[in-house]
């Protein structure tokens, strides 16, 4: 993966964002004591061009208040990776509990109030594995990505094959 | 038509088990990460978080 350019993402950034060499991981800390680390690993999941699996966790003592700073601060790293990177991002939510669907929601919703989100394809889906465990996925791609319709294609065309039953 | 059931059959397996492993490989970074997260946390707060949210 091209590494992202921490000078460019903290331009802008309401927090200092920096790289965590030890994990690999991009993370900063909020007004409120939260430290979030976001995470961008290549993955084979899709094989129509290169994909990595995107993992956003925080860490905190105590729940913070809705803080915008956050959301923009993670939308900016997103939108570094996909500066630097011709890729297709996953994001995977295993056997979700009701706080991490509301979490998923909450990035859906802040996807839909990105100022930038016209230049983007998010695809949210549901889907029960071959275990009957309840997944949520998603698929965050650049509209100008070159491989744009072989990837959606076969995101979609995955998708579909988990939601039909085979005949016997 | 029997052998195109069979091959839709073994496709849908072989997504699933993609899946699947994917899934795997999240699960065992989002620990990596997470343990590395309340490594920090304690070297700046001078105790572990409460709270894991992973999303």
């Amino acid at each position: 993966m091209n590494a992202l350019s921490l000078t460019e993402i903290n331009q802008s950034s309401p927090y200092e964002v920096y790289w965590h060499e030890k994990s690999h991981t991009y993370r900063f800390k909020s007004d409120y004591g939260v430290i979030l680390a976001i995470a961008f690993d290549e993955d084979d999941i899709i094989e129509s061009a290169k994909s990595y699996m995107l993992s956003i966790i925080n860490v905190n003592n105590t729940p913070s208040p809705r803080d915008l700073k956050i959301r923009d601060t993670t939308l900016l790293i997103i939108e570094q990776f996909f500066k630097k990177n011709q890729a297709a991002l996953l994001y995977i939510c295993e056997g979700c509990d009701g706080r991490q669907q509301m979490r998923n929601r909450l990035f859906e919703f802040w996807f839909s109030t990105y100022r930038m989100r016209n230049e983007y394809m998010l695809m949210p889906v549901s889907l029960i594995d071959m275990e009957g465990m309840d997944n949520f996925a998603a698929l965050i791609i650049k509209k100008d990505n070159p491989n744009f319709i072989d990837i959606v294609s076969e995101f979609s065309n995955t998708i579909a094959m988990f939601q039909v039953k085979p005949a016997n | 038509m029997e052998t195109t059931n069979k091959e839709f059959i073994e496709k849908r397996e072989a997504a699933m088990k993609k899946f699947i492993a994917a899934k795997e490989r999240k699960k065992i970074r989002i620990a990596e990460i997470s343990q590395s997260l309340c490594e920090e946390f304690k070297e700046q707060t001078g105790s572990y978080p409460q709270n894991i949210n992973v999303w």
